[in-house]
């Protein structure tokens, strides 16, 4: 029964309890991600959404739970194996290769797609497949102005695009974005939010994100999260109107 | 490539000193690019990967040691002698290589160091086999095309020795594997979503050190013919990281250089005063101070003269990396 359940999403958790010691995180979360939403994670700081996406992506095991991408069970595989699976993310506080070029930010990913990561005996950039990966990937993104700076070079604004730059260059079928607009301005939001929506269609996307004009602009469905409890799921338009919701989140705010 | 081409170049420029330098001189030059090759290897885990150790001498001592044990007490032939000693300790680093990579920073450098002391031991207690205090002496120079037992043709030797290895390295730097290094070190978060096997990466950046440090130990071996305790002491190891930390992390040639510079000075200053490791310290102090980026950044970063130079040029247009 579980498994054709499944088969339906994109992504889905079951039963999902993290425990920090004494601090439950998140406990008793189920998602269910359609393929090819874009599904946004509401909840007040300290919600657990960050937690969230560490569970799904590998770097926290969950207390209890269970994790599906497609029809695979991926509770178990450490979060490079997840990666195959067609699993991309970003992060909440950058974390981009300082000291390597805009480029190679991205073919770092791109070699990983183009299966040439373990070649030792090339220079890397005569890596024809791995390069043009990276460049058609900043080219559709309109960021390949950039491709030679370094990365302390950019403005926070642009290493934000670059941090989705980067996880799109795995190849996703299913991008998580932890909080991608925190600390922009509007017009960097709005670069942001041009990026997102302007994605493939069929590529399925869970952002987690504190501005509330852009999660109800972008995503289809919304869960919301309060004290490490998913309190409402559904369709933004129903939680834009959902009382619980607006009592502990949208009043707050 | 343009890295390789100053590799050859230097290389080249280096064959003559046979014909300016005495046979004192010589000898210590050989010893220098000796040690400054371990240094460049050495930038891989420590500069490339930021995997600080305190214990890579084994892997020097332990290829001379075998090299020297298999020729004297096997009667083996030293070429194949020497492939023993680089296979003895490729494979104790690929058997020591998972466990080191677990841990980090200041737990790895004390887990390498403790591995270190424990080679350091056999060697020093194991009387019967190793000689203990006393090392092996008279480990005959294998043949060779020319005289290997002249110290000019020992010179050569080792200079083409080193110029391989260090284009190996210069590559293997530039590659797919060795931009990996650089992202382990940035990010290991990072690396895993995107992909990566960064215990693994860890692992090999590990094991290279380790081989090319073999390779310099063997060649040590041969060139002292003989081989001690001292090869495997954690002072070796400590001057080693502070040859890469005084020639700047990731450079490669500035280790090098380092690694050279510092025997010639211990070497030196050995003959006046016993005090090597204070003036060890002392420098570390010095370059942390006054070179907090070591050598390499006194040469205004060949990285962005680089991106400078070759605007319009198709691979190294978006580089950092390359050089
Ligand atoms: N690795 C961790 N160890 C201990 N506590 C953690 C860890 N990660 C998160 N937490 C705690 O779990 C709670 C949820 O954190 P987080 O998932 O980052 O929230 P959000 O992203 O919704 O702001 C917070 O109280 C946080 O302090
Ligand atoms: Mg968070």
């Amino acid at each position: 029964m579980v498994q054709t359940a499944n088969s339906r999403y994109a992504l889905s958790i079951e039963n999902l309890t993290v425990q920090f010691g004494g601090l439950l995180a998140l406990q008793d979360v189920d998602i269910v991600v359609p393929p090819g939403s874009r599904y946004g994670i509401l909840g007040p700081n300290g919600a657990g959404k960050t937690t969230l996406f560490n569970v799904i992506s590998g770097f926290v095991k969950p207390t209890k739970g269970r994790v599906f991408l497609h029809d695979a069970d991926i509770s178990k595989k450490p979060p490079h194996k997840r990666v195959q699976y067609g699993l991309a993310r970003t992060f909440q506080i950058t974390t981009l290769f300082a000291e390597l070029s805009v480029l190679e930010n991205i073919l770092m990913a791109a070699l990983v797609q183009a299966g040439t990561s373990q070649v030792f005996w090339k220079p890397v950039h005569n890596d024809k497949v791995a390069v043009s990966i990276a460049e058609s990937q900043l080219h559709d993104l309109g960021l390949m102005h950039l491709a030679g700076k370094a990365v302390n070079e950019l403005a926070y604004g642009e290493q934000r695009l670059l941090e989705i730059a980067v996880a799109l260059a795995s190849n996703p079928s299913v991008l998580l974005l932890d909080e991608p607009t925190a600390g922009l301005s509007t017009a960097e939001i709005k670069a942001v939010v041009r990026l997102v929506t302007n994605l493939p269609k069929d590529l399925t996307i869970i952002m987690i994100e504190h501005d509330l004009d852009v999660i109800f602009d972008v995503s289809e469905y919304l869960s919301v999260l309060h004290g490490g409890q998913a309190i409402a799921h559904g369709p933004a338009d129903e939680i834009r109107h959902d009382e619980r919701v607006k009592e502990v989140y949208l009043g707050e705010s | 490539m343009r890295r390789e081409k100053i590799i050859i170049g230097a290389g080249i420029v280096l064959a003559v000193l046979p014909f300016v330098l005495t046979e004192y001189w010589l000898g210590l030059f050989t010893q220098a690019l000796i040690f400054g090759g371990f240094a460049m290897g050495l930038d891989l885990l420590v500069g490339y990967t930021r995997m600080p150790t305190l214990g890579h001498a084994a892997f020097f001592g332990l290829a001379g040691y075998g090299t020297a044990l298999a020729i004297t007490r096997f009667g083996i032939n030293p070429w194949i002698a020497a492939g023993i000693g680089v296979l003895l300790s490729g494979g104790v680093a690929v058997a020591f290589a998972p466990l080191a990579v677990r841990v980090r920073g200041l737990t790895f450098l004390t887990i390498t160091l403790a591995f270190g002391q424990v080679t350091w031991g056999l060697a020093t207690r194991w009387t019967s086999f190793t000689g203990g205090e006393n090392g092996i002496p008279s480990v005959p120079r294998p043949d060779f095309i020319w005289d290997l037992n002249d110290r000019t043709g020992f010179f050569y030797l080792t200079l083409i020795v080193v110029i391989f290895v260090s284009l190996l390295i210069s590559i293997f730097a530039s590659s797919a594997v060795g931009m990996s290094f650089m992202g382990v070190r940035g990010s290991d978060t990072r690396m895993s979503a995107l992909g990566y096997n960064v215990q693994s990466r860890r692992a090999t950046a590990f094991i290279v050190a380790a081989l090319v440090a073999a390779v310099y130990g063997v060649l040590s071996t041969f060139f002292n013919k003989f081989v001690g305790t001292g090869s495997l002491s954690w002072q070796l190891s400590a001057q080693m990281l502070l040859a890469v930390v005084v020639g700047g992390f990731g450079s490669l040639w500035g280790p090098f250089v380092a690694g050279s510079g510092l025997h010639i000075l211990k070497t030196l200053l050995i003959g006046s005063t016993q005090r090597w490791p204070m003036v060890l310290g002392l420098l570390y102090v010095i370059s942390v101070v006054f070179l907090p980026g070591g050598l390499s950044s006194l040469v205004p970063t060949i990285k962005q003269r680089m991106i400078h130079r070759s605007k319009g040029k198709e691979h190294a247009r978006y580089g950092t990396n390359s050089k």
